[in-house]
């Protein structure tokens, strides 16, 4: 699944070429500029076939543009776009033989659904059986049955949407890209299609980019993440690991909820190093060497991460004081807000029958191991954005 | 391909400017007659035009006209718009239907059921028959703006208003009206420009010696053909035009307002 | 986006609104609308259905009253009819309707397509000049025509006086000279209706249409044509309607050449005085732009499945 060997230096360019001639897609060096401000910055993504790789990112990141590029609406101002082997910055988007979901979905409100589903196998030469066959095929992967001749107006949000993904299938492209195809639906809608998203991914093992701000979108159907910030890649890995190591502060926060603790670097004894910040020291594992002594650390803790308990019977790493400001019961877990000095914490935990949970106002420790914290970088900090 | 197509629009910007422009150089003509190219550069047709005391006369009696056809609708606009709008009155639609069908049939047709009932009941080529002609074409255009304007008052200012203690007369006064101050000039405005500018109405119904502007106009062209007074006139009448639509957009974004929803 | 009123039931918005208009009964407001309805009534209604009792009168010379409840004849209808001077006048109308329609649409479709393309002072200067002719008055257009066209007159009667052509590529000219200027003076009509109706289509499903394989042509054809059907005949009923009904244009562009029926009507009702015939006339005149409106609403609706599908 992973695609960094075709960046070593030691394969040879043929490999390069055979492995992109099997992806479906690979962006070289992507530049893009608005009215001279930047907003793409030498981007370079390559897919796996088959993969189902989210592009995730906030709100003006550029990963709409990167879309765009990718089907041809807007030209690049520099840098290569290859599709299923060829370089296809030229080719206009009727020729680049993808299939394509919008946020708004723009179904054709004049044409039936089986028309819409049928408007991309004009050129198929394909006889009317045929295509009768395909919709119908394509209408039962969707689930989505005998609805062929209603017309757009006449069904709900979700049925449209599933609508819109049969039309971008049937053609059976080599890439399909989706912008946001779930932000227009519900949220309870949005749960259900991103399995239902899933699993007809699962099925046809098509290569997919997906293109979100939603962290759950991204975590519940990629293969990989790949997290965008300013026009770059700031990360890219699967959902487990870009949420349980992300590398900087940005993605660790953009996925999950994270306590932020900066602080310096006191002492770094045998891969253990202690960081003290205003109001308590942390001690942390770091088998890989990133903290040096007398140096700035960004720690990240994850809530759920955290322990909390009311007597000092139990001992761990780091058992910082601090007391409760704030008790919220969410349902599904109670979320706690704690002072320690002046740091704001979270901490989350699950409700239980039997322990009578914490209150407001109360004193406790806040117990973690030092495997818990992740080292992390600021933002801004020198590379040029990873490569997918 | 798009090349093509700018060329194309460019072509039709030109020949849509052309005719409008053409009277310029004609009526700059320094010889008596209407040739292309002008004999001779003057404008003494220009002074010729000032000093013709009818032609003035008629420009007068144009302004009046639309004047009163613009005030009249506009006042019986408001009321009526109000009404359709905020109170709950029955065949909406039918009444909406009939203040507007008077655009919807040929303007000759008007014209001459106007002319057989004015004949019927006196009016015929009397000024008020005129402006009642003028009204029921203008009106149609003053509503829908005005409607435009009404429906799209926020009623929760209004309320606001009141909670706060301000009775009805001050709510209109400070809420209604400022937010109504641009659709009111617009129907105003739209509307006496539709009867400076109306030629058909004015031909039939107004009396021989009590032409308007472009009746004067038109009988000249008809009976004398073209002169280079006319064409004096023509460029007046086309740069005040020019510079109403200009102002209109400045002023109210008229441009925006026509164009549709932006 | 506006609170409806008229959503709210009618006890809880009395109860909820203390200004004074909403405590005002139906027949409050119909005070306010009356003075309007009275005017059109008098002034629109009765003149209209007078004139229909006219044309179906017996011919009488002007200025006579001609009772409701006289006699009806279809007189003039059978003059019309009957005389092949009429019905010329009828076919000549309906060729400068159809011309000045496809003229104006093959023009203005292009310039409210190229509108979505551009912004700033491009858009601005297009959309002025293509608008001016609502503005300025129609006087000044058909001088300026007059003149543009009057080298055309000349080289025409020089041609037939040198005994080079006949009359047909006479009235020829003067027909295209009609259509040019109809159009020049419907263009900023079509612009409008057209230019909005383009603007509706979100470019999304153009970008999808092409994602789907569909070239520009095809583009056009299967998607914006379509979508921008309901503008595009209402630009069409608009145009013929007030192209066929102008009187202006003819008279001074054309004259005599090219009858067409708001000349007859002009000629009848103040040279010949015979308004019972100029009566019959107009009717006829109505009955086509009514005849049009209705067959082509119900055409384009039929094509279009417009009904069954709604914008989405």
């Amino acid at each position: 699944m992973s695609a960094h060997e075709t960046h070593d230096s030691q394969a040879g360019l043929e490999t390069a070429e055979t492995t992109s001639r099997r992806s479906g897609l690979h962006l070289h060096g992507l530049k893009k500029l608005f009215n001279e401000q930047v907003v793409l910055d030498n981007l370079n993504i390559e897919m796996a076939r088959g993969e189902l790789l989210t592009l995730l990112g906030p709100s003006g990141c550029g990963k709409s543009t990167t879309l765009n590029l990718i089907a041809g609406f807007i030209q690049p101002d520099a840098g290569r776009i290859i599709l299923h082997g060829k370089l296809a910055n030229q080719l206009p988007p009727q020729k680049r033989r993808l299939g394509m979901v919008f946020q708004s979905w723009a179904l054709f409100p004049h044409m039936t659904v089986f028309e819409n589903i049928a408007y991309g196998l004009h050129n198929r030469k394909l006889s009317n059986y045929e295509i009768a066959g395909r919709i119908e095929e394509m209408l039962r992967l969707v689930r989505l049955p005998g609805t062929g001749e209603k017309f757009p107006s006449q069904l709900s949000g979700g049925m449209q949407q599933r609508v819109a993904l049969a039309r971008a299938l049937v053609t059976e492209p080599e890439l399909l890209l989706l912008d946001e195809p779930l932000s227009n639906l519900d949220a309870a809608l949005r749960k259900e299609m991103e399995v239902e998203l899933k699993r007809i991914h699962n099925q046809l093992k098509i290569t997919t980019l997906l293109v979100t701000h939603s962290q759950e979108e991204a975590l519940v159907m990629s293969n990989r993440v790949a997290v965008m910030q300013n026009g770059r890649i700031t990360q890219v890995a699967t959902p487990l690991e870009i949420y349980n190591q992300p590398k900087t502060r940005f993605v660790c926060t953009f996925l999950g909820d994270a306590n932020i603790l900066e602080g310096v670097v006191e002492s770094k004894v045998k891969g253990v190093a202690v960081v003290r910040t205003n109001n308590f020291s942390v001690m942390v594992a770091d088998d890989n060497d990133r903290l040096q002594a007398g140096g700035r650390a960004i720690l990240g803790l994850r809530p759920e991460n955290i322990e909390i308990a009311t007597t000092d019977a139990r001992t761990a790493d780091n058992a910082i004081p601090a007391v409760i400001t704030d008790v919220i019961f969410k349902g599904s877990n109670i979320t706690y807000y704690l002072r320690a000095g002046e740091q704001v914490i979270l901490v989350l935990t699950l409700p239980s029958m039997s322990e009578s949970p914490h209150s407001e106002g109360q004193q406790v420790q806040l117990l973690f191991p030092k495997s818990s914290p992740l080292i992390l970088e600021d933002d801004e900090e020198g590379d040029e954005g990873e490569d997918v | 391909m798009l090349l093509a197509l700018r060329l194309f629009i460019y072509l039709i910007v030109i020949i849509m400017l052309l005719p409008i422009m053409m009277s310029l150089p004609m009526a700059l003509t320094a010889g008596s007659y209407v040739t292309f190219p002008p004999d001779g550069l003057s404008l003494k047709w220009f002074i010729r035009m000032s000093q013709d005391l009818i032609l003035m006369e008629t420009i007068g009696r144009s302004v009046v006209l639309a004047l009163f056809a613009a005030l009249l609708g506009v006042i019986l606009s408001v009321p009526t718009a109000f009404a359709i709008e905020r109170g709950r009155l029955a065949g909406r639609t039918a009444i909406e239907t009939l203040i507007t069908s008077p655009r919807m049939i040929p303007q000759i047709v008007l014209v001459l059921a106007l002319l057989i009932f004015y004949e019927f009941i006196g009016l015929a080529e009397t000024f008020t028959g005129l402006v009642i002609a003028h009204l029921l074409i203008t009106v149609p255009l003053s509503f829908r703006t005005l409607h435009v304007g009404i429906s799209s008052l926020d009623r929760r200012l209004e309320w606001s208003s009141a909670i706060l203690g301000a009775s009805t007369a001050r709510t209109f006064h400070k809420i209604i009206v400022p937010h109504l101050k641009t659709f009111l000039i617009a129907a105003f405005t739209f509307a006496f420009i539709i009867s400076f500018n109306n030629v058909t109405m004015a031909l039939f119904l107004s009396a021989i010696g009590e032409r308007t502007l472009p009746v004067e106009m038109f009988n000249r062209m008809y009976v004398g053909g073209m002169t280079p007074v006319l064409l004096a006139i023509a460029f007046v009448l086309a740069v005040v035009g020019a510079v109403t639509f200009i102002v209109l957009d400045r002023t109210i974004g008229v441009l925006k307002y026509l164009s549709g929803h932006n | 986006m506006r609170a409806r009123m008229s959503d709210l039931s009618p006890a809880i918005d009395r109860a909820a609104t203390p200004t004074q208009e909403l405590r005002a009964r139906p027949t409050q407001w119909g005070a306010l609308v009356a003075p309007m309805l009275v005017l059109v009534f008098i002034f629109f209604v009765i003149p209209i259905l007078y004139l229909l009792r006219m044309s179906f009168a017996e011919q009488a010379f002007a200025k006579s009253v001609v009772p409701i409840f006289g006699v009806y004849s279809l007189e003039n209808f059978a003059e019309i009819f009957g005389d092949i001077f009429f019905l010329d006048m009828i076919v000549n109308s309906l060729i400068v309707g159809t011309g000045t329609v496809v003229a104006t649409l093959l023009i203005s479709y292009p310039i409210a397509y190229y509108l979505t393309l551009t912004r700033g002072w491009e858009r601005t200067l297009i959309l002025v000049a293509c608008l001016l002719p609502l503005f300025v008055n129609i006087i000044v257009a058909v001088l300026g025509w007059y003149i543009l066209l009057l080298p055309f007159g000349v080289i025409q009667n020089m041609l037939s006086a040198l005994g080079l052509i006949d009359g047909p590529l006479g009235a020829l000219k003067s027909f295209w000279a009609l259509i040019t200027v109809l159009t020049y003076e419907h263009i900023p009509f079509a612009v409008l209706i057209l230019a909005a109706s383009l603007q509706n289509i979100s470019p999304d499903k153009i970008n999808m249409a092409r994602v789907l394989g569909s070239g520009v042509y095809r583009t056009f054809l299967t998607i914006v044509l379509p979508l921008t059907m309901p503008g595009v005949v209402a630009t069409v009923i608009l145009v013929f309607a007030l192209s066929i009904s102008s009187y202006l244009v003819p008279a001074l562009i054309t004259g005599q050449q090219v009858m067409v029926l708001p000349i007859a009507i002009f000629s009848y009702t103040s040279y010949l005085l015979n308004w019972t015939l100029a009566a019959a006339i107009s009717l006829i005149l109505l009955v086509i732009v009514a005849g049009i409106t209705f067959g082509l609403t119900i055409l384009a609706n039929r094509l279009t499945r417009r009904g069954e599908w709604e914008i989405v």
